[in-house]
């Protein structure tokens, strides 16, 4: 349990970062004039979470690069349609994810897998030593073991409960992000959550103490 | 929902946030920025049909409340005047020269009207009948003419 709790403490609250909805008004606002060079600055600051989002939905970066593309062109050409009723970033969540999920469907047969490479960051931080520590093979193996574990486990589940778990558990989300995002009752929502977490559970059993 | 499994719902959290640490090379990050450039570069300049163009143009001109207000009250004055100034023949006077020479075509054999239709000009029967019933009335001076001088 320690364990968990020093892992817990590595990840702050901070590090989900909540966008100010007046900024990227504004940039919305000038890119509707027809700055392009706003919608830069919102492709920089969306980029990563969009790309994280779909990473974590494909388990494949080429596509997952791809798809978060397509997603700021589509954002880009539907931008006067952005009414400002909900966040610029739930707005481009959906996109990304509505994206996403139909590139699963219309490629259910060819699923390939391609990782991103975990960063320097946890080769110094304790998470990584907490828990190669409990493990007899080395910590880079037990790393990419761990890595590919998890991935295998998201992909055992349906598109939008995968969704789901990745948007609250990974990109941090609250149950009402979520339900706009994906157009459903914050109920179904919840509803998902602990479905995908029983099933990830039971896969993940050998991780899990 | 037990304690137990709490706790393991909480460990599950915990490790499935390492999911975080997994993060493109800067590399990455402006080969993406490269890509996107090209393919909104190719998006704009990508050609759209004369018809997808236009419907897109009319789309967005109507859009605009005056616009399609404006327009619907045009259309209304229009179809109004319209329908005062070329009343249906059915509706011409009894004594009107072209009304009577009209009602004679329609009552006579089918070989008479194919005759007449070629004399004034149409293809074929049922053409005539749909330019003298509904369209065009007898005042119309191309079609009296037409008349005067195929009947």
């Amino acid at each position: 349990m320690s364990v968990f709790k020093s892992i817990a403490s590595t990840f702050t609250s901070s590090e989900v970062i909540v966008p100010e909805r007046s900024e990227d008004f504004a940039l919305v606002e000038r890119v509707r004039a027809g700055d392009v060079a706003a919608f830069d600055q919102l492709v920089v600051k969306y980029r990563e979470r969009l790309f994280s989002v779909v990473y974590n939905i494909t388990s494949n970066k080429e596509d997952a690069s791809d798809i978060a593309q397509d997603a700021f062109i589509r954002a880009f050409r539907s931008i006067h349609r952005f009414k400002g009723n909900s966040a610029f970033y739930t707005w481009i969540y959906r996109i990304a994810v509505n994206t996403a999920i139909n590139f699963l469907r219309k490629n259910r047969l060819r699923r390939f897998f391609s990782l991103e490479t975990l960063t320097e960051e946890v080769s110094h931080n304790e998470l990584g030593n907490i828990l190669a520590s409990k493990m007899t093979s080395d910590k880079p193996t037990f790393l990419k073991e761990l890595q590919e574990k998890l991935n295998e486990a998201l992909q055992s589940l349906s598109p939008k409960h995968r969704t789901v778990i990745v948007l609250f558990e990974v990109e941090g989300l609250s149950h009402q992000e979520i339900a706009v995002i994906m157009k459903c009752s914050e109920g179904t929502v919840r509803s998902r959550l602990h479905y995908a977490k029983s099933e990830l559970q039971s896969k993940l059993k050998d991780y899990i103490h | 929902m037990s304690l137990k499994s709490q706790d393991q719902f909480d460990q599950l959290s915990n490790l499935l946030r390492i999911k975080r640490l997994e993060k493109p090379s800067q590399e990455f990050w402006n080969r993406f920025d490269e890509e996107l450039k090209q393919k909104m570069f190719r998006m704009a300049i990508r050609k759209e049909s004369i018809f997808k163009h236009a419907a897109r143009e009319i789309v967005a001109f109507f859009k605009n409340p005056a616009i399609s207000l404006s327009t619907a009250a045009v259309f209304v004055l229009s179809f109004s005047f319209y329908s005062a100034v070329f009343t249906p023949l059915h509706c011409v006077a009894q004594d009107d020269f072209a009304s009577d020479k009209i009602r004679k075509i329609l009552e006579s054999p089918s070989t008479q009207k194919e005759l007449i239709c070629q004399k004034v000009g149409v293809s074929t029967s049922s053409d005539f009948f749909l330019m003298s019933g509904m369209v065009l009335s007898p005042s119309s001076p191309t079609i009296s003419f037409q008349f005067n001088t195929a009947y």
